[in-house]
Order: structure tokens, then sequence, then C-alpha cells
């Protein structure tokens, strides 16, 4: 069990898919816009990165070498149309906020590399507790930035005005370039606590 | 010999798991499907009844997706009130704007003039060009008619700081409304 | 005139405009892992204008003569992904037979632009923008000069830097996503150039 938590943690911080890997960074930039959605664009990719990573581990050993990438793309595709259909169907609104970023999944970077490096070669148990870490990881790091950027750029959190409805909160942050500044704040943050943290276990 | 085998044995594999991927698929759709249709409908409805809450069916007209000036109109339909009443059209178009299409709905009253129009999907800047959804501004265009000129900062009054976004969906709904007007008048004829 | 002022509006809206990588947030992982030298910058940009123009086509294709037909228009995504990674696969492999030494050069680029989500990105497009083929194919061409265009800018200053004297808390990604924050501003002022 113990093994299992230390892979769920590593999702989560020595290996944020995010801050570290720099992976899946397109839809954690565009749709951080709010924490509605983001927290919705953490659903959806990880309804797709759990199913996907407990099914090829499921088969890992009937997948013959070759076959590799064209068994990847069929079930991480297929996975993302049924979310993307699931969407359409039960959430609406979440499915037009989202936009094209839905049927981007299926080449988001974290879920192929990890079933690449991770569910194709270990357990399910282990599969599963990876895709919960990169989840969760992914999920701190697009909400975290949306909220800074909806607080910031909207003057709300959760759609509530937190500033009264007559402030004028600064754009900026809800505009792509925003999008850039915060995500650099954060992974310079992170940088700073690893080697701190580095440095005194050094001592 | 041992190379076909292999070929044939990767072949089934391969078949197999697109077999089981496309029935779920298939069935995730089939599920879906009516839900999505309906989604839609309601979505498009909503619309229409905000621009002419007395109206009890909107009948669909037949006219094919056409470029007018800028402008492109979807659909349109026609707004029936109690007894049968024409109260007006109602048409769904999109038009070029600063950062995408706007896509709008625009209502018109059988006398010509504009009932209401409502922005349904823009890609505008936020909090600059996006205004151009609000009520504020949208309901400068009640009431216009062709005899209006349609130029920012002479009849309407564009959304602070975004003189292109406000321009676009005026030149866009001034396009539809002289189209279905054009077409209504050659129906009656 | 009017039809080649049409095009050439999708393809400025698709370069500069509507770039896709400072505007709409797409390719980014390629933007940030092949810009650390021009070569790199101008190898990867190459091979994803090849493949984006050449997958949009076939996608383009696939989309009007099967999946309409066949009433699978849900599919989509799954078959334009399918497309790209065959397409790219074929490439590497003719590549490798009969011009090695281009496959030598764009050998490494060609297994991370499958995964390029502004390729599917743009195939999914090119579908619900309703271009037809020509306006599909300048658009894709517009948004690879566009990305093409980011990656050189970028590689360019990342260059630079290497003489320059940074903080360590900011030095690498912190660095490279400030500086892209204000290369965006000024792509948000090409915003409106088209129309």
């Amino acid at each position: 069990m113990k093994n299992l938590l230390e892979i769920f943690k590593k999702g989560v911080f020595k290996e944020n898919p995010v801050l570290i890997l720099m992976l899946g960074l397109c839809s954690v930039l565009a749709v951080s816009t709010s924490v509605v959605n983001a927290a919705g664009m953490t659903l959806a990719f990880s309804f797709v990165l759990i199913g996907s990573e407990v099914t090829i581990s499921l088969m890992r050993n009937f997948i013959p070498k070759t076959l590799r990438v064209p068994i990847f793309i069929v079930v991480i595709g297929s996975f993302t149309t049924i979310m993307s259909l699931l969407l359409q169907a039960f959430l609406p609104d979440l499915n037009k906020a989202l936009g094209i970023f839905i049927p981007l999944v299926v080449v988001n970077c974290i879920i192929i590399g990890r079933i690449e490096a991770f569910a194709s070669k270990k357990s399910l148990s282990e599969s599963i507790f990876d895709a919960l870490g990169m989840g969760f990881g992914y999920g701190i790091v697009i909400i975290s930035i949306g909220a800074i950027r909806e607080l910031l750029g909207s003057g709300t959190i959760l759609g509530y005005p937190v500033f009264g409805s007559n402030y004028k909160a600064a754009l900026f942050f809800i505009l792509p370039p925003g999008a850039f500044l915060v995500i650099g704040i954060e992974i310079a943050i992170l940088n700073k606590v690893l080697s701190v943290s580095k440095r005194k276990r050094e001592i | 010999m041992q190379d076909s085998k292999e070929i044939f044995k990767l072949g089934i594999t391969l078949g197999l798991i697109c077999l089981i991927a496309g029935f779920a698929l298939s069935a995730t759709y089939s599920f879906t499907k009516d839900r999505i249709s309906e989604n839609q409908r309601k979505a498009l409805i909503l619309a229409q009844k905000e621009i002419f809450p007395e109206a009890s069916e909107f009948r669909k007209l037949d006219i094919s997706e056409v470029k007018i000036g800028s402008a492109t109109i979807i659909e349109a339909y026609e707004s029936i009130g109690e007894g049968e009443k024409h109260i007006g059209y109602i048409a769904t178009a999109f038009t070029p704007g600063y950062g995408g299409n706007i896509v709008f709905v625009l209502g018109i009253s059988y006398d010509g003039s504009i009932k209401g129009v409502k922005v349904t999907e823009q890609t505008e800047t936020p909090g600059l060009g996006a205004n151009i959804t609000k009520p504020a501004f949208l309901k400068q265009f009640a009431g216009k008619t062709l005899k209006d000129e349609f130029i920012v900062k002479k009849d309407i009054k564009p959304v602070t700081s975004a003189t292109i976004s406000s321009r676009s969906i005026t030149k866009g709904v001034k396009e539809i409304l002289g189209y279905i007007i054009k077409q209504s008048g050659e129906k009656n004829r | 005139m009017g039809e080649i002022q049409h095009l050439m509006n999708i393809f400025i809206n698709a370069a500069f405009a509507q770039n896709f990588v400072f505007i709409r947030f797409l390719a980014l992982c390629s933007f940030v892992g092949m810009t650390t030298s021009m070569s790199n910058a101008v190898g990867m940009g190459g091979a994803v204008t090849f493949v984006t123009v050449m997958a949009s086509v076939i996608s383009y294709a696939v989309f009007q003569f099967i999946l309409i037909p066949l009433h699978l228009g849900y599919l989509q995504t799954i078959a334009f992904i399918l497309t790209i990674a065959v397409f790219v696969q074929l490439v590497e492999i003719y590549l490798k037979k009969v011009v090695p030494s281009l496959y030598r050069a764009m050998g490494i680029y060609l297994p991370l632009i499958a995964t390029n989500c502004m390729i599917l990105a743009i195939a999914l497009l090119n579908v619900t923008e309703g271009f037809n083929l020509l306006e599909a194919t300048v658009f894709s061409f517009g948004a690879s000069i566009g990305y093409v265009l980011a990656l050189v800018v970028l590689a360019g200053i990342r260059e630079r830097l290497n003489y320059a004297k940074i903080p360590s808390i900011f030095k690498g990604y912190p660095l490279i996503f400030f500086i892209a924050a204000f290369i965006a501003v000024a792509f948000m002022g090409l915003q409106g150039i088209a129309r």
C-alpha cells in the first residue's frame, strides 16, 4: 500500500505532469479562465486518463509490440469520444466552455506519456494510483491557475463577485499573456520549494 | 510462413480491439444522441423565446445557408402567436468579429422593425468586445428598421473600447435584417 | 479578387490574428521543448508545416467521403488522430527508405509531431468552420506559418538568453513563460487585422 501511495504522491509533486514534466500545457493555459472551467476540464481529463490507464494495464500482456501505438490511440480516442458525447448530453454548458479542448484530450501528452511509460508495464493497482496522482496533480495546477486568473481577471470566484460589482478587474489575467505569466510564476515557486527541500535533505 | 502467421495474429488482435472500441462508441452514441439533439433544440428555443416571449410556435423556413455581405444566415423561423397569428421572423446567423465569428439571433417583427438581438456565441476580447452580449448594448437595436443607418457612433453607441466588435455585429444585424425583409417581401408577392 | 482576398483573410487570421501558439494556446509542448536552438526550431517548424497541411487535406477527405456518408460524424476525433498518426508513420517509413538524409534531419521530430495538438485542432477546425478544401488548405498553411514564426522568435531569444544573468528561481521554464507572455501581448495587437 505504501508503494501505491508513493506513486500517487509522485504524480502530485515530484513528477507533477504540468509543472515538472511540462506536459498537457495547452489545456491548462487555455481552459484556466475560471475555477469552474478548470474543474470541469480536470474531470474530463481524469476520466480519459483513468479509463485509458486501466484498460491498457489490463491488456498489457496482450499488446504486440508493433501494435502499441495504434492500440493506444484507439483506446485513448475511444475514451475521449465517449467523454465528449457524455458531456454534450449531460453538461452542455461545460461542453461549450471547454470547446475544442475536449477532443484535444486525445493528444494530451500526459495520457500518452503515462500509458507508454507506466500503464503498459505496471500492474492494475499501480496504474490506477498513477492515474489518480497525475489527475490530481493536473487538477491542482489548472484549478489554482484558474482561481488566480478568475480572481484577478474577473474579480469573481466561482462566478461570485468578490470585490463588489463595480470593481474593474485586471483583464490581463483572463487574456493569453496572463495565462503565460501565472504559470511561469507557479513553476518558479514550485522550483524554489523543491530546491529548498532538496537542500534541507542534503543537510 | 511464420511471417504471414504473425501478421494474421496482429490483424486479429487489432481487429478485435477496434471491434470492442467500436461497440463501446456506438453504444454511447445511441445512448446520448437523443439527449444531445434535445439539448440543441432547447438552447435554440430558449434564445427564440427570449426575443418573442409571446410566440407559441416557431416554424422553420426553408432557406439554405447563404452569405449576405459579410454575414452568413444559417436558418430562419417564422414566429407564430396565438391563433396562427404571424408575429414575425427570427433568424440565426454569424458574422466575422474581432476575434472570430459572432453567432447571433435576430428577431424581426412583422412590420419590419427589429424585435431584439441576442448574441449566442462569440470569441471577442473578454471584458471589452465580449460586452456586445450585454443587454445594455443590444437593446439599442430594438425598434430599428431598414430606414435607420446602423452606423456605430452615429445611431448605435459602441461598447467602450470595442469599436470593431460593435461595428461587426451592427453590420451583421443590418445585413440579415435586409435579407429577411427582402425574402419576406418576395414571398408575399 | 474577392475570392483571393477572402483566402488572404483566412491566412492572416490563422497566422497572426489568431496565432495558434500565442492566442489559441496550442502546440505548447513543442513550443517549449523545441526552441533550445534555432536549428531545432526551424527543423520542427518545417516538419510540422508539411505534416499539418497534408494531414489536413487527408482528414478533410476522410470526413467528406467516409464519415459524412456513413453518419459517423461523432467519430471525427478518433478518425482524424488515426489519420494523422498513420500519415506520420508513412512519412517516417518513406523518408527512411527513400531520402535517408532527410530522415536523419527530421527523424527525431516525426514521432513528436503526431501528438502535436495543433494538427488535430486544425483538422477539427476545418470541419467546425465549414471550410471547403481550398480554404482548409490555406487555413492549415497559415496556422503552420504562425507556428514557425512563434518557434523561431522564441528560439532566437533563448539563444541569446544563454549570455544573460538570470536569477536562479526564474532560470529555465519560468522565464520562457514570462517571455511568451510579452510576445502574446504583441500578438494580441494583431487581432482584428483580418476581417
